[in-house]
This record gives structure tokens, C-alpha cells and sequence, in this order.
């Protein structure tokens, strides 16, 4: 198999070849490592790559496949993981200049570990804007992450080193974090899948947190059924991370083929079918037709539920750092540091506000899910925006790119809801993203559903 | 919103009070941003919440569990406001 063919693979497909005997683990990560060599000065996408490491695990996986020994589900598949997890051995930079002064990790985050203890192997950690507070990854300490679908263009954030490298082929699995689009911004921008499970579902424990209330973290990939491994093996109890949720885990890939199975497909209207660009709602329409979506619902209150989600993460961010802010503030990102100053200095009134806000827009929802089992919405309000670009405009009004890009995807992950981004585009255009919704804890029915749309999209 | 919540003042005061430096430089950005939030916080604080409704001391995803009403009664019966 030639290092193009390996590339083209996603994750099941060079877990199969490995299991099979069709392909060393070694070859794999040889031609990911030789991806990255090849197109990472362009890109971007790594701020560390572990090649010795790397080989040395393929060459584990190799031989205990040769000892007839089982290798896990994933053996031999080459992931990434974004720099705010911790991996033994490495300090955890979170896209900041100032953590880099501390000493290494000493243990792996619990999602690296549990990829690796399935067989998949780090290759690398990735980009991402500092401290995970942007929708861009254009990073002042360790530069701007390109698209790969157009160099020109960002690759979106916070998670976008991760989402370039799968979108790119340099590996077929990656991992971000999601506090209020995270994931689902770069996923839409690069044209791969991206999952946010239900807040709580995935283990936190050892990434570098943004705003607790919110964070969440989980896999990019080129297919539906890698992001269905990669939670089966990712998702259930830890008892490091104080919000991981106590339920077993409930696997979904033996579901993934069940299809549309009688489950009501929705699309968001109101607040989600308007300040986009014209393409953004095609692209919606277009799935909701391939899936049969003819009624629209609404989100009540969904503006203020968008402010809630902004002002809780500026405090948290805010507070986070403030003994840094305090004394290293100008090692910050100019990008990052005035946002969190001004988010160390919102009243707790304010916040408290909004966190009960949370509350009622919870219940609100969960009548919507009475008339519904999914809902489709767009993920972001444009296509990936060129490198530098500060504005946006639609419908006759300019704003701000940074903060807005991720207008669509923060009322979502506001209230923890199941998401899947899949990518929709047209021949020939920049890929745009549609968010898949579900009820808490409803990982296989949007899996499902987007399952289906995989399909019915190629 | 209250002027006063922009006013440079009142941003030097608070910034004093949690121990937060502002180099020179930087007091326009954080002004502009402190605005921003202002503006987008303004419908969200006008709109009243019950006494009932407490934030989630760790967030729990799940609808099922909610037994909460915008009314203030708890549906399942626990107490009144």
C-alpha cells in the first residue's frame, strides 16, 4: 500500500489493514510522519511532532500483532491531539508562551490515554488560539493554522491545528476541545466531522480548561463511523473530572447503520435561519431535504441564551487567569489578554445571572425535544475566512469575525447538547457546516442522523 | 445599562480592587471589549428570573432529571417559592 493509499484511509479502514496484516502500523505512521514533513511548514498544523516516539509505538503494535496478541481497535492509526491535553512527557502549552516555562506533563489526559490504549498512536499535538479563546487559530506565539481546502483562509478554532490535520490527511483522527464551538468551527471550516458529545459524557481530566461550565472535548474525522469509535472508546466514568457524568457508557457503533429509524428531523428557524451568508442556509436546506426535514421549530430566548454563554465565559476564562493576567500580561496574545481582563472585571451579579438563565433555557429546550429527536442547524455563518480577516458581513452589517463565528454553535453547547458538524458543500466551493442536535446523552440518534447524511452527501 | 458601568472609573476601581494592573496601552482595548459585553448583556439582565431558578452547582446536562418551572413551582412538588 503506498503512503497515499494509507493517507486516504480513515481510522476503521488502517485499524482493519493493521489488524489484517494488509499494512504495518509502522508504514502508517511513516506516512503520516512523512504528511507532516511534507506539508506542515505550509499548514502549520503541529507544534510538536513525536517521531521517535511514534515509530517506537508502531513497532509495539506490529509486534504484539505478530505474538498473535490483541492490538485494540484502533492499532496502528496515527491521531493528534490539540496542545491543551496533557501528554506525558510534554509541557501542555494551550496555545500560551507563558505555560511553557512548566515542567512536562507527567501523565497522559484521559482521552490521549484511552487512544492509545486502543492502539492508536500520537504522532503529534497541534495548534490552537491561546488558551482556547478564539474560532480562528491564528495563534501571535506559534502562527496561523492554514486550511488546507484553501491556504489563504484560517482553519478555524480553537481546535484548529487538529481539524487541518485530518481535513489535510495527515492523520485520519484528531482531538480538540469545545467550549462554545471549538470543535464545530474548524470542523465546518476544514470539511471534516466533528463530535461535542453531551457536556459531561467525555472525560476533561488533563486538558488545560477555558471556561468549566462549558468545556467539553472530543474527536475530528473524515467519517462517521471513526467519530463513533472514537467515542465508544472515548466516553464513560472518570472520576478526575468532577463533571464527567457517573451513566455507563452506552456504545453506538453497532447503531450507526440503524438510519432515520422513525426519528423526527427539525430544522432550527428564527434566530438559526437568519445573519449568515446565503450559502450557509443552502447548505442547511440541502440536508434537511436529503433527510426528509420539512418542519422548522424555534429556540425561545436563543439570543439571550448566546449572551449567557459570552459573558459565563469571559468569567470563567477571566478568572482563570487572573494571577496571570495580574503579572504576565503582556506574554498574552493581544488577541486573548484584553478579553480576559475585561472578562476578570464583569460583575458577579452578571454572571450569576446568566448561569441561572441557564437553567430556564434547559427546560425551554427540552420542550422542543418533545416535537423533535434532532435538529439541523447551521454550524457557522460563513465559509472559512481568509487569514487576517477582522470582519464579516452580511445582510448590510459588518462585525467583528473573531467573537461571531461562533454565533451558531454557543446556544448549543450553552446547555451541553449532543452535537455531530458534518460537512456539506458544493462541488467546487469551501465546505460549509451543518450541526447535527440531539436530546442529553442522544450520542447514537445524532450519530445516526448523520450517518444518513454521509450517505446521502457522497 | 448604567453609564457608570463604562465609565473608565469605575474600570480602574474594579481592576484595583481584584488586583489587576492596566498598562496605559491597553485601556481602549479593554474598554471597547467591556462595552461589547455590556451591549450584549443589557436584554439578557433586563429579563427577569424567578426566585425559584438557582444555577446548577455542577451542570447536569439531562433533561429528565429537570424539574424545574419558569413559574417558580417545582413540578415534581418539592417546594414553592
Amino acid at each position: 500500500m503506498s503512503p497515499a493509499e494509507i493517507l486516504a484511509l480513515d481510522a476503521t479502514a488502517i485499524a482493519a489493514a493493521v489488524r489484517s496484516g494488509a499494512l504495518r502500523a509502522r508504514q502508517a505512521v511513516e506516512a503520516s510522519l512523512e504528511a507532516i514533513r511534507a506539508r506542515d511548514s505550509e499548514l502549520n498544523c503541529f507544534t510538536h511532532v513525536f517521531e521517535a516516539e511514534a515509530l517506537r509505538d508502531a513497532d509495539a503494535i506490529d509486534r504484539i500483532l505478530a505474538d498473535g496478541k490483541e492490538p485494540g481497535p484502533l492499532a496502528g492509526v496515527p491521531f493528534a491531539a490539540k496542545n491543551l491535553f496533557d501528554i506525558a512527557g510534554l509541557t501542555t502549552l494551550a496555545g500560551s508562551k507563558i505555560l511553557a516555562a512548566n515542567p512536562p506533563a507527567v501523565r497522559d489526559a484521559a482521552v490521549v490515554a484511552r487512544l492509545k490504549a486502543a492502539g492508536a498512536i500520537l504522532v503529534g499535538a497541534t495548534n490552537m488560539d491561546e488558551f482556547a479563546y478564539g474560532f480562528v487559530t491564528e495563534n501571535a506565539h506559534y502562527g496561523t493554522t492554514r486550511n488546507p481546502r484553501d491556504s489563504s483562509r484560517v482553519a478555524g478554532g480553537s481546535s484548529g491545528g487538529s481539524a487541518a490535520a485530518v481535513a489535510a490527511g495527515i492523520v485520519p483522527l484528531a482531538l480538540g476541545s469545545d467550549t462554545n464551538g471549538s470543535i464545530r468551527v474548524p470542523a465546518a471550516f476544514c470539511g471534516v466531522y466533528g463530535l461535542k458529545a453531551t457536556y459531561g459524557r467525555i472525560s476533561r481530566a488533563g486538558a488545560f480548561l477555558f471556561a468549566a461550565s462549558f468545556d467539553h472535548v472530543g474527536p475530528f474525522a473524515r467519517s462517521t463511523r471513526d467519530l463513533a469509535l472514537a467515542f465508544d472508546l472515548l466516553h464513560g466514568p472518570d472520576t478526575r473530572d468532577p463533571v464527567c457524568s457517573t451513566r455507563p457508557p452506552e456504545l453506538v457503533s453497532p447503531l450507526l447503520e440503524k438510519g432515520l429509524g422513525g426519528l423526527r428531523v427539525a430544522v432550527l428557524g428564527g434566530y438559526f435561519a437568519r445573519g449568515a451568508e446565503p450559502g450557509v442556509f443552502a447548505a442547511v436546506e440541502k440536508a434537511a431535504r436529503a433527510l426528509g426535514a420539512a418542519e422548522t421549530v424555534e429556540l425561545p430566548e436563543v439570543e439571550l441564551a448566546r449572551a449567557a454563554a459570552f459573558l459565563i465565559t469571559a468569567v470563567e476564562g477571566g478568572n482563570l487567569h487572573l494571577d496571570r493576567l495580574r503579572t504576565r500580561a503582556a506574554d498574552f496574545d493581544p488577541a486573548v489578554v484584553d478579553r480576559l481582563m475585561a472578562g476578570a472585571l464583569i460583575p458577579a451579579s452578571w454572571y450569576m445571572h446568566a448561569q441561572r438563565f441557564r437553567r430556564i433555557f434547559q427546560e425551554k429546550v427540552s420542550r422542543i425535544f418533545q416535537q423533535a429527536d434532532i435538529l439541523i442547524a447551521p454550524a457557522t455563518p460563513c465559509a472559512a475566512i481568509q487569514a487576517g480577516q477582522k470582519t464579516i458581513s452580511f445582510d448590510g452589517r459588518e462585525i467583528p469575525a473573531r467573537p461571531n463565528l461562533g454565533i451558531f454553535t454557543q446556544p448549543i453547547s450553552f446547555i451541553g447538547l449532543p452535537v455531530v458538524c458534518v460537512p456539506v458543500a458544493e462541488s467546487g466551493a469551501l465546505p460549509l457546516g451543518v450541526q447535527v442536535i440531539g436530546a442529553p446523552y442522544r450520542e447514537a440518534e445524532v450519530l445516526r442522523v448523520a450517518r444518513r447524511l454521509e450517505t446521502l452527501m457522497s | 445599562m448604567d453609564e457608570s458601568t463604562l465609565n473608565p472609573a469605575w474600570m480602574e476601581s474594579s481592576a484595583a480592587a481584584i488586583g489587576l494592573p492596566i498598562a496605559a496601552e491597553r485601556v481602549a482595548g479593554l474598554r471597547a471589549h467591556l462595552e461589547r459585553i455590556a451591549e450584549m448583556a443589557a436584554p439578557l439582565l433586563a429579563r427577569s428570573i424567578p426566585d425559584a431558578i438557582e444555577s446548577a452547582q455542577v451542570f447536569e446536562a439531562g433533561f429528565a432529571e429537570l424539574n424545574l418551572s419558569e413559574s417558580g413551582v417545582l413540578k415534581s412538588g418539592v417546594r414553592e417559592p
